[in-house]
């Protein structure tokens, strides 16, 4: 194989794999033939238009399904990315402490997860799968709550996960299965999740707990405005990128606010109760204010995809 | 298959334009449609298949025969009736293609392609360029 032909092949995988099985060697015959001879590169104009075409098959390709489907497969997109999120946080900030019941849990939830999402059968998750899956969960939500958790603030945590692996879990009913290049999505966002600390820890050297996942909200427009510029190819992802940044903003809220819900025991003193009292406002103050970010990014994705989504659908 | 109006710009234009005379394979088209529109369209071969795809959807165009070349497998395209018709009522749209489809047939055969501050214009006479 020449360099040359290697190079085509690359800039063909901007094309779906299906369109590749039954077109891949034609166009690429085409290529080498019409590359002046001595090159090693496609000419830029063909590579230019190579990634176009590929993406323009793709976006073909994604004008298969209802609106119904569409949207039930982006919501479902935006639950699998809250899970992840959600169980690397569990456990980057309960290792830390030295609590094992809480990342026994995001463990559970993610098998069950996985579970729910991997059908060998394509007609649906086996009876004994589902018995797993429902175990594991009990068992991890178990382990959570009576292991003791010296770290009481991401108990909070729990309810809401177990709600969105819920909706996870009707969702994923359904001939239709998530688009396997979409699974890169929420391994970026964890990748991002483990990386964040890792930036913070290089310019505060002296705090050095390198699992508590913080990104700041940059991080997540970044995303948002990826997803954004994949809508004329895909309007899915993005809907899914709004649906878990909207899940994400509304459990940061929830937790701030029952967190302020917790009475100081009797036997502190007035001093403490109220230095208390004003650290939870200082932070509920400082989760809102990210909070709302959020929630505008969520909105403008919403707003950037709706049209885009139906007209998927119908073309 | 599924038939639809598309929209047919220039370089889509002159691939319909090539298969006129008989079904060509990728290469041979973007020779042919350069050759016809004097230069002024040269297809890359992503632009092509693209365009291949959508006249293909269309119902104007079909894959007639295919051959192995090389390992590789090299397919020809040909005009379907609907295409033809579609070639035909465009042709006034494309001025300079207009003259090649609905008089002449061939680029040859057509007096006075000028060059004219790097735009083709068509005289009536032939003229040097």
């Amino acid at each position: 194989m020449t360099a040359l032909e290697v190079r085509c092949r690359w800039l063909l995988l901007a094309y779906p794999a299906a369109y590749r099985r039954v077109r891949a060697e034609e166009i690429l015959g085409t290529l080498l033939e019409t590359t002046p001879a001595g090159r090693t590169w496609p000419l830029a104009r063909d590579c230019w238009a190579l990634i176009l075409g590929g993406l323009q098959a793709r976006a073909a390709q994604n004008r298969r399904l209802s609106t119904r489907t569409n949207l039930r497969l982006a919501t479902l997109l935006g639950c699998v990315i809250y899970l992840c999120f959600a169980a690397y946080s569990l456990l980057g900030m309960n290792l830390w402490y030295g609590d094992f019941g809480q990342p026994a849990f995001a463990v559970g939830v993610l098998l069950a997860m996985v579970l729910l999402l991997a059908r060998p059968t394509g007609r649906g998750i086996t009876s004994a799968g589902k018995a797993v899956a429902i175990a594991a969960v009990i068992a991890g939500t178990t382990v959570a709550v009576v292991a003791m958790p010296k770290n009481v603030i991401t108990l909070l945590l729990i309810p809401e996960v177990l709600l969105v692996l819920a909706a996870l879990a009707l969702l994923s009913h359904g001939t239709e299965r998530l688009p396997r290049l979409w699974l890169w999505l929420p391994g970026l966002m964890v990748a991002i999740a483990a990386l964040a600390p890792l930036a913070r820890a290089l310019s505060f050297p002296q705090y050095v707990n390198l699992l508590v996942p913080s990104p700041s909200w940059y991080v997540w427009a970044a995303i948002g405005a990826a997803a954004a510029a994949w809508i004329r190819v895909d309007a899915r992802p993005a809907v899914g990128v709004a649906a878990f940044l909207g899940l994400e903003a509304a459990t940061r809220l929830i937790n701030a606010w029952t967190s302020t819900l917790v009475t100081p025991p009797a036997t502190w003193s007035a001093r403490v109760a109220s230095a208390w009292d004003s650290m939870l406002a200082y932070r509920m103050d400082m989760i809102w204010s990210f909070a709302w970010k959020l929630f505008a990014v969520a909105l403008a994705l919403a707003v950037l995809s709706a049209w885009p989504l139906r007209r998927q659908a119908m073309l | 298959m599924r038939h639809h109006e598309i929209t047919i710009r220039k370089p889509t234009y002159f691939v319909l334009a090539s298969l006129d005379d008989e079904p060509l394979c990728g290469r041979a088209i973007i020779g042919r449609a350069e050759e016809l529109s004097a230069g002024q369209v040269r297809l890359a071969t992503g632009a092509l298949y693209m365009a291949l795809d959508r006249l293909t959807a269309a119902g104007y165009v079909s894959p007639v025969s295919e051959e192995t070349v090389g390992g590789r497998v090299r397919r020809y395209y040909g005009l379907t009736d609907a295409g033809r018709c579609a070639l035909r009522a465009q042709a006034p749209r494309h001025e300079l293609a207009a003259r090649m489809v609905t008089e002449a047939g061939h680029p040859e055969a057509v007096a006075g392609i000028v060059v004219v501050g790097g735009r083709v214009r068509v005289g009536g006479k032939a003229s040097t360029a």
